[in-house]
């Protein structure tokens, strides 16, 4: 009540421009993606801004989960982070596990397990506060999103098609990520910019 | 006992056996298991997959909602035999915020439909399937098994095992199933669905939760606001802005709690056209409510709350009709924008408020104490004025202080502005419905309903305006008029009092004082200005007292503005039952659920202290013997929502009636049935819709 006038007057100012405002903040494909800054697990900070003119990817991940096991225990998530980055491409690997849950690592075993498992992303980047989580909608591990050298989003979802947490699957699977940077690397439109994502739940 | 039981079927049965009995992954036991000790040829059974979870642990339904994965069978069966989808029972909601998902923690049996062939030469068969399934807790795991079943085939008819049987029956009873009962409908705006359920059933729905079968459509976290509305119950939905939205039929289950038993409703909602549907009630189609604003912005000019602005712009008529013509019709148009400017800006302002998540209705404004006290101050200088205890140099009000001076064009714009500003709180009849239904609307298309409030509002003064020689006949400008202004200043004194009543029932005592205060410093500062800031004052006095007296009133202003925005809105805020009266109990959803579940009719009356439309009615229609009389006979228990200060749970509850003002009074009847009053009562329409009942 005490703050009602002040709304209404900041509802004046923001009526024509304002019409979508919603509860919890998503992104959404064909606009800017909005910009945040983490440090790694070297102590360097990385904003996504700093990339602008280049693809960039953002993988969340949480190395306790059975569904970022299923494609880094074959080698396939490394695969696809060597394939993409020796092209120019920038690969965030987004880790928002609160202090405490699944898949939160201190820098030093953060660098540890990506050591051992050979990843080959251009920085693991730390959020446990789960703020750059919340900023994206980020559900699940692994939940991907693609975008391009202008900042604007073309990509975000599932990382296959096929919802499972079995290896095995993986080779019969469309790889939306995949076919999201061909295309629009092509020129072309991307085919399915917004799948629903599967895994585990963001540990926030 | 199992193992007996087993042994016995074993004995009737030699073929029937479990092959691969439970088996557990880490935190869930999976098992196959049949309701049939023997199968027949051709005869489709029924076989389920058993998942008991540990304490906490749970797995998911088929839509598995912002994480997890559903559980998938796939049946390895032999040659003929066919497998149905499995049978999901109701799911139950796992929230992890900022996440929700959808699943089991209780023990489930997956139920999948088995059609053996019409042949069949062996003497038993072999099911065998391959679960997947992902557990979770805080943490997720892949959980899977093989099972397999071997089933004796009888060509005398197939044989129930009682004791599965029973397992069978109790997971049945957890299927969602359609009813015919309901009406469903939803209507989308602004990111929001709004599903109605027309139904003549009672229940609480407070515990009532709904699960869409859809994946990409919908945002699972924000609460749905499950409320009742005369016609059945409602919620609403938010659209997950990620995907593409389409208004096709949806479908999804309804769970429906009350103590030990749990129904779940399988339902299937289309949108319906805007006319269907409770949230629109009598308003059907656009062109209507158009109209219905229209005719409610005309009804407005008789409210009680807009007199003392009419009184003001007759004044205003009264002089221009010296003026020439073309000027008195350019004053008509002008404020007729500033009316409807001024509904544009609130409306504007609602809007957005309300896409902010605000739950706000028409007459917001009059809900801040600042508010009201700003509009006691302006009301107060305005009857001091009109008394001619001081004078503007310009004439903002379109109220020349000199008889032949000329009026402005900003004095005309700001008196429509004024007028719509004191209207809005007099709902007029019509208007509520058009309200209601102009803000489920697309932000455009409810610009438009206020559009035409607006010009409705300003119709009278704009065809007086087009046709000065209706002013005729009105007696040349004289001393009359000095008469009528200082007697239309004790109008405005009146509309003072109101809103410090206002104010006393909203914030209580202390902001009364303080607005007494700050009232009493403005009036010294505008006899100052009047007594000593006159034209025919030396320079110097002029501009002394000017200074006096806007430093008074400013400080005395702002001083006493902070003090009261100090004050928090009194918590025992509301009406006081008039001695003797109706005896009101407060309103809740809960309260009115429970009234709602013993069969005991309810009036419900929506209120507030600043809507003097409901405060008329409440000294006509509710201060009447013969009504109370007639409320007690039929044992109905009369509720009161008090809207005065704000209220979300009350603003929902309005909304669910597809209302966004009030007055608004409903009543409910023994059986269920509901019947909307309208928003001018007298005894005479109260009793003639209690007899109608005929209970």
């Amino acid at each position: 009540m005490r703050s009602l006038m002040t709304k209404v007057a900041m509802g004046v100012l923001a009526v024509g421009c304002s019409m979508g405002i919603r509860a919890g903040a998503e992104v959404t494909v064909g606009e800017e993606a909005p910009d945040f800054t983490l440090t790694d697990v070297l102590g360097n900070e990385h904003s996504l801004s700093d990339f602008r003119g280049q693809y960039v990817v953002l993988e969340w991940v949480n190395h306790g989960c059975p569904f970022v096991k299923k494609f880094y225990d074959v080698g396939e998530m490394q695969r696809l982070q060597e394939e993409y980055t020796s092209q120019g491409v920038i690969w965030l690997a987004i880790c928002s596990s609160r202090e405490g849950q699944q898949g939160y690592y201190t820098p030093e075993e953060a660098a540890q397990v990506s050591e051992e498992k050979g990843a080959k992303h251009t920085a693991y980047l730390y959020d446990a506060p789960g703020d750059v989580g919340r900023l994206y909608g980020a559900q699940v591990t692994p939940h991907m999103y693609v975008i391009n050298p202008e900042g604007i989003l073309i990509y975000q979802g599932a990382i296959d098609s096929i919802r499972s947490a079995n290896s095995a699957d993986i080779e019969r699977a469309e790889n939306y990520v995949v076919a999201a940077l061909t295309q629009a690397m092509a020129g072309e439109e991307v085919a399915t910019p917004v799948t629903r994502p599967y895994g585990c739940s963001v540990k926030y | 006992m199992r193992i007996l039981l087993f042994l016995s079927s074993l004995l009737l049965f030699p073929g029937t056996e479990v092959l691969s009995g439970p088996i557990r992954s880490q935190h869930v036991e999976a098992e196959l298991i049949a309701e049939m000790a023997a199968i027949e040829p051709g005869v489709p059974f029924e076989v389920g997959v058993r998942l008991r979870h540990d304490p906490h642990w749970h797995t998911y339904w088929v839509n598995p909602a912002d994480s997890g994965l559903e559980t998938t069978l796939q049946w390895n069966l032999p040659e003929g035999f066919t497998a149905g989808e499995i049978q999901w029972p109701y799911p139950e909601r796992i929230v992890m915020e900022p996440l929700v998902t959808f699943g089991y923690e209780r023990d489930i049996l997956l139920i999948t439909l088995i059609t053996p062939p019409a042949q069949l030469e062996m003497e038993s068969v072999e099911l065998a399937v391959r679960a997947d399934w992902l557990e979770c807790k805080e943490v997720c795991l892949p959980g899977g098994a093989d099972l397999s079943l071997r089933l004796a085939v009888s060509r005398e008819g197939a044989v129930r095992d009682a004791d599965r049987a029973e397992i069978f029956d109790r997971a049945r009873s957890e299927w969602p199933v359609p009813t015919s009962e309901w009406e469903l409908s939803a209507v989308s705006a602004d990111g929001r669905i709004v599903v109605t359920i027309e139904t003549d059933e009672i229940w609480d729905p407070g515990a009532a939760d709904f699960f869409p079968l859809d994946t990409e459509r919908f945002a699972y976290l924000p609460p749905q606001h499950w409320r009742s509305i005369p016609t059945g119950y409602a919620f609403d939905l938010l659209i997950d802005p990620r995907y593409r939205f389409s208004e096709e039929a949806f479908s999804g289950v309804v769970v429906i709690s009350s103590g030990e038993t749990t129904r779940a409703v399988l339902i299937s909602v289309p949108f319906g056209t805007a006319s269907g549907g409770a949230a629109t009630e009598s308003v059907s189609g656009f062109g209507v409510a158009l109209l219905f604003a229209f005719i409610g912005g005309l009804i407005l000019n008789l409210m009680p709350c807009v007199f003392p602005v009419i009184s003001i712009k007759v004044m205003g008529f009264v002089r221009q009709a010296e003026e020439e013509h073309a000027a008195v019709w350019k004053h008509g148009l002008i404020f007729a924008a500033g009316v409807v400017v001024s509904f544009w800006v609130l409306a504007g302002a609602l809007i957005a408020l309300r896409a902010g998540g605000e739950q706000l209705g028409w007459g917001f404004h009059l809900q801040s104490p600042l508010f009201l006290s700003g509009m006691a101050v302006l009301f107060f200088l305005l009857a001091l004025n009109l008394y001619g205890v001081f004078e503007v140099g310009a004439t903002w009000l379109g109220l020349g202080q000199k008889a032949t001076g000329k009026s402005t064009w900003t004095g005309s714009f700001f008196s429509g502005a004024l007028a719509t500003v004191i209207a809005t709180p007099c709902t007029a009849p019509f208007m509520g419905a058009a309200l209601g239904y102009a803000l489920t609307l697309s932000a455009f298309e409810s610009m438009l309903i206020f559009t035409a409030l607006g010009v409705g509002m300003a119709s009278p003064y704009l065809a007086l305006s087009a046709y000065p020689r209706w002013l005729a006949k009105i007696p040349k400008p004289g001393p009359w008029m000095e008469t009528l202004k200082q007697s239309l200043g004790w109008l405005l004194m009146a509309t003072v009092l109101w809103l410090i009543w206002v104010l006393n029932l909203m914030a209580g005592g202390d902001a009364v004082i303080l607005l007494a205060g700050i009232l009493f410093a403005v009036g010294l500062a505008a006899w100052v200005l009047g007594r000593w800031g006159a034209i025919h004052r030396d320079f110097p006095v002029r501009l002394t007292a000017k200074i006096i007296a806007a430093s008074l009133m400013l400080g005395s202003i702002v001083a006493g503005f902070m003090a009261i925005h100090q004050i928090a809105p009194s918590e025992a805020s509301g009406i006081s039952p008039a001695a003797g009266g109706m005896p009101w109990e407060a309103f809740s959803e809960e309260r009115l659920a429970e009234l709602r579940a013993q069969g005991t009719p309810v009036f419900i009356n929506f209120t507030a202290a600043w809507c003097l439309s409901c405060q008329v009615n409440e000294r006509v229609a509710f201060s009447s013997a013969r009504v109370q009389q007639a409320f007690a006979e039929r044992g109905i228990v009369p509720l009161k929502a008090d809207w005065t200060a704000r209220d979300d749970r009350i603003g929902r509850v309005l909304a669910g009636y597809g209302r966004s003002s009030v007055p608004f009074y409903v009543l409910y009847g023994p059986s269920g049935e509901t019947v909307t009053l309208p928003e001018l009562l007298t005894p005479g329409i109260v009793l003639d819709v209690l007899n109608d009942l005929e209970w």
